[in-house]
C-alpha cells in the first residue's frame, strides 16, 4: 500500500509576511520593482548568536526557516533533510569570486567560500539539529525543488516518516545585472499585482526560503496530503495536455474534481502563453489562483506555490489576491492542482489534498 | 601605537562581524581566542588575511599564529614591528 504524505511543518521566508505571523496573507505587500527580496525575519530568535555572525543572509534565512518547520511540525530531529536550489548561496559565491579577480587569486576569506557551496544550507541544518540521517541538495535549475520532493516522497515509501523538504533562491545584484541583459526580467517598472496585465517579456526576480516536514503521520499538525509531483522537460501543448491527462487520471481524479487550478504564471508574455492556449481552456471551469506576483520568479518557486497549497488546504479559505478571476472556490476545497513553469522550461504539476 | 590599536579594532569588527561590538569593549590585553573575544580557528585565517590586506604582512608560518594573534596587544606590537623593518 502506498504510504500517503502529510505537510505537518511549515517554516517559509518570502517577500511577504509569511514568517511568524498567525493570518494568511492577510496583508499582502505590492512591489513596484523587478527585484524584490525577502523579508527578514528575527534571526536571532532562531539561531544562536555566536553563529550567527559568520552566517550569510541566505543562511540565517534558510536555518530559521526549516528550524520554523520542524517546529511547527512538533518535530525535532528529521530523518532525512533534502534541499533544492537552483542559485545556492550565490552571493557569497559572488563575493568569493569577486576576491578572486580584485586580489589576484590570494588574500582569500575563507568563511564566503565555505558557505558559497549549494549543499551550505543542508549541512548547516543538520549541524544544528545534529542530525546524521540522509542529507542532500538537489540543483536541478526549475526542478530543484521538485526533485528534492520526489526524493522525500521516495524514502518515505521506504519507511522514512519525517522528512524535511526546502526550496531555496536569494536574489543578488550580480546574477540579477546579467540575467537582465538576457531579457529574464521586465525592462519597465511594474506593479507585482498587475503582472498578467503587462503583457511585456520578463518577470520580476524573487527569492525565498520555504520549507517544509513532511511527514507519514496525519495529526493535528497536518495541513494536507501531497499525493503525486510530476515533471516535464521542454514540453509542447500537446506532450503537457498529455501529461497532465495521465497525472489526473494515475490518482483516479478529473478535471471537474479539481477545487483550484494554482498556477505559476510568471507575467512573461512569451512564456505564459502556453498556460493561456492550452491548460486553461482546459480548466475554464475551475477557480484559478496564482502566486509570482508574491513571491517573485526563481528557481525554486513551486516550493513558495506548494506553501500556498497546503495553507489553502488546512484553512479551507484562499484569499483574494491569490484569487485570479475574483471567483472564489467552492467549499470543501479538496483537490488542489499546482502547475508550475520556470521560463517554459521546467513544467511541474504537484496535486495536494486536504 | 594607540590609533593603530583603535584601527585595528574597527577593521577586526568589520572583517569578523562581530555585530554590536564596538572598539571601546574590546580590552586590549585579554586573549582573542577561547575566552575574551571567543575567536575560533576560521577567524584566525580571517586575521591572517585582515594583515596581509590591510598591512602587506604575510604570515609565512602559521605556528606563528598563535602568539601573534593572542591579544590586540601583541597584534599591535607585531604590525608595528614589522613596518618599522
Amino acid at each position: 500500500m502506498k504510504q500517503p504524505i502529510y505537510i505537518n511543518g511549515l517554516g517559509v521566508i518570502s517577500p511577504q509576511k509569511t514568517f511568524d505571523v498567525e493570518g494568511f496573507l492577510t496583508e499582502p505587500i505590492e512591489y513596484h520593482e523587478n527585484y524584490i527580496l525577502a523579508l527578514d525575519a528575527a534571526y536571532k530568535e532562531y539561531i544562536n548568536p555566536v553563529q550567527i555572525r559568520r552566517m550569510s543572509r541566505i543562511l540565517k534565512m534558510t536555518l530559521s526557516a526549516a528550524k520554523k518547520a520542524m517546529q511547527d511540525a512538533g518535530i525535532e530531529k528529521p530523518d532525512a533533510i533534502i534541499a533544492g536550489s537552483g542559485y545556492g548561496c550565490i552571493d557569497d559565491t559572488e563575493k568569493f569570486l569577486l576576491n578572486m579577480l580584485d586580489n589576484k587569486e590570494m588574500m582569500l576569506n575563507p568563511t564566503a567560500f565555505m558557505q558559497s557551496t549549494h549543499n551550505s544550507v543542508a549541512g548547516m541544518v543538520a549541524l544544528n539539529v545534529k542530525c546524521n540521517a540522509y542529507n542532500f541538495t538537489y540543483v536541478h535549475r526549475g526542478f530543484s525543488f521538485e526533485t528534492s520532493l520526489l526524493d522525500a516522497m521516495m524514502w518515505m515509501q521506504e519507511g522514512k516518516e519525517n522528512v524535511l523538504i526546502g526550496g531555496f533562491d536569494e536574489n543578488s545584484v550580480n546574477h540579477h545585472t546579467v540575467t537582465n541583459k538576457i531579457d529574464f526580467w521586465k525592462k519597465e517598472k511594474v506593479d507585482a499585482f498587475d503582472l498578467l496585465k503587462t503583457k511585456t517579456i520578463g518577470s520580476i526576480s524573487g527569492e525565498g526560503a520555504n520549507f517544509m516536514l513532511l511527514s507519514s503521520n496525519k495529526n493535528e499538525h497536518t495541513y494536507g496530503e501531497v499525493k503525486d509531483v510530476k515533471m516535464c522537460y521542454k514540453p509542447n501543448e500537446e506532450e503537457l495536455l498529455e501529461a497532465l491527462s495521465k497525472f489526473l487520471k494515475k490518482n483516479n481524479l478529473e478535471i471537474k474534481d479539481i477545487d483550484i487550478y494554482l498556477t505559476g504564471l510568471n507575467g512573461d508574455v512569451t512564456q505564459d502563453r502556453i498556460y493561456y492556449r492550452s491548460i486553461n481552456e482546459l480548466m475554464k471551469d475551475t477557480p484559478v489562483a496564482w502566486f509570482k506576483h508574491l513571491c517573485g520568479d526563481y528557481y525554486t518557486a513551486g516550493s513558495f506555490g506548494l506553501w500556498v497549497a497546503a495553507q489553502i488546504c488546512k484553512r479551507q479559505e484562499a484569499p483574494a489576491i491569490l484569487m485570479l478571476d475574483g471567483a472564489s472556490p467552492k467549499k470543501p476545497i479538496k483537490n488542489i492542482l499546482l502547475y508550475n513553469h520556470y521560463r517554459n522550461i521546467n513544467h511541474s504539476f504537484y496535486l495536494i489534498q486536504s | 601605537m594607540e590609533d593603530l590599536k583603535l584601527k585595528l579594532k574597527e577593521q577586526i569588527i568589520e572583517a569578523l562581524n562581530l555585530e554590536g561590538m564596538s572598539p571601546a569593549e574590546i580590552d586590549d590585553a585579554a586573549p582573542m581566542f577561547g575566552e575574551g573575544l571567543g575567536l575560533d580557528s576560521i577567524d584566525a585565517l580571517e586575521l591572517i588575511v585582515l594583515l596581509e590586506k590591510n598591512y602587506s604582512i604575510r604570515i609565512e608560518d602559521p605556528k606563528d599564529g598563535r602568539a601573534i594573534f593572542e591579544s590586540i596587544n601583541t597584534m599591535a606590537a607585531y604590525i608595528q614591528s614589522k613596518q618599522i623593518a
